[in-house]
């Protein structure tokens, strides 16, 4: 069922989602080379709790970390690990959510450990901006489709594989709820969009081609073929004007 | 954290004696097994239970088919012709 937010939800969801995005740049100011990924995670979830806030990855579905940490051709749900050590040229993926007094924020942003290449470098931005030609469409009135299909075209017009296994959702008292956000769809399809919706817009995008394969650990998905892949993600609220970015730190 | 494609969306099995064949999702058991079912050997009325690392998503979850489906809407026929609608869809890319 697709939930509306009023004002007061709306602030408690802001609060949770200042929290979301500063744990990310806690994370992004620890990544450096020879840093394992539990160590980010450590930093991340103790910077939720110091804030008073939950972390909602742990425990969620079994999840045993307080973020997502993938590298290179993980695309998502990377487990953070010991024993999983940042090398120079890695592309980071940091996936956090934060539960503030029962609502919750739902961030991701990809970095590069030092210096990486420029196939890199570019996938990332594409992504990025793959992201924010979503955004704009995310205007009450449009509809699911409008997000999808400006991703999807943006995305693919550099030749990059558009992941369709994993989707974005909407976000609110529970981490995944109605309705689904693809990264691709047709314009003028799917579920009208209302103020006071309030979805995880999240692109995640393979140099490749959009084929994933998922590791027997249970939760890391990988690029099918081996290549790069970057995932950018806002909790984003519908307004009668422009959207709103929760989850973004000035 | 992404959720998981889910209802109303078409996939190739990558796995067991149905590898290479198109199903509906028609529903979700938890967020790693769906329910998919060809309106043949699979009817509505008795869908598979498989794991989702067992298959290939390759088409968006439309609407009105998600609709019909969470209203209990959808017969055999609607599904082999949702199918039929998609054959050929990514062929190349099982």
């Amino acid at each position: 069922m697709v939930s509306v937010k009023n004002s007061e939800q709306l602030a408690i969801m802001r609060k949770a989602g200042q929290i979301t995005g500063e744990a990310i740049l806690v994370a992004r100011d620890a990544i450096r080379e020879g840093v394992s990924t539990k160590e980010l995670d450590t930093r991340i979830r103790e910077y939720i709790e110091k804030c008073g806030a939950k972390p909602t990855f742990l425990g969620y579905g079994g999840f045993p970390g307080s973020a997502c940490i993938s590298i290179n051709d993980e695309i998502i749900h990377g487990i953070p690990r010991k024993d999983r050590i940042l090398q120079e040229g890695d592309i980071v993926k940091i996936d956090v959510g934060a539960c503030y007094h029962g609502f919750n924020g739902d961030s991701a942003n990809t970095f590069g450990v030092g210096r990486i290449s420029d196939e890199a470098a570019r996938l990332i931005e594409v992504t990025r901006e793959s992201f924010f030609r979503g955004v704009s469409e995310a205007k009450a009135g449009n509809r699911i489709g409008d997000i999808g299909s400006a991703v999807f075209e943006y995305a693919t017009s550099f030749g990059y594989g558009v992941v369709r296994k994993y989707v974005g959702h909407g976000v609110g008292a529970e981490l995944h709820e109605d309705p689904e956000v693809p990264n691709f769809g047709t314009r003028g399809r799917g579920q009208r969009l209302f103020p006071g919706m309030t979805s995880a817009i999240e692109p995640m995008i393979n140099a490749g081609t959009f084929n994933v394969k998922e590791l027997s650990d249970g939760w890391t998905v990988k690029t099918a073929d081996g290549s790069l892949s970057a995932h950018y993600e806002h909790t984003v609220a519908i307004t009668d004007g422009e959207p709103v970015l929760l989850t973004k730190v000035e | 954290m992404a959720k998981t494609n889910g209802i109303g969306a078409l996939a190739y099995s990558t796995a067991g004696r149905d590898q290479g064949r198109l199903f509906l999702i028609v529903g979700m058991v938890d967020d790693r097994t769906a329910l998919i079912a060809d309106g043949r050997l699979r009817k509505v009325g008795t869908p598979k239970k498989k794991k989702l690392k067992h298959l290939t998503i390759v088409s968006e979850s439309s609407e009105d088919c998600r609709q019909r489906l969470l209203a209990g809407q959808v017969t055999d026929a609607y599904v082999r012709r949702t199918l039929e609608q998609s054959d050929g869809l990514s062929d190349d890319l099982i």
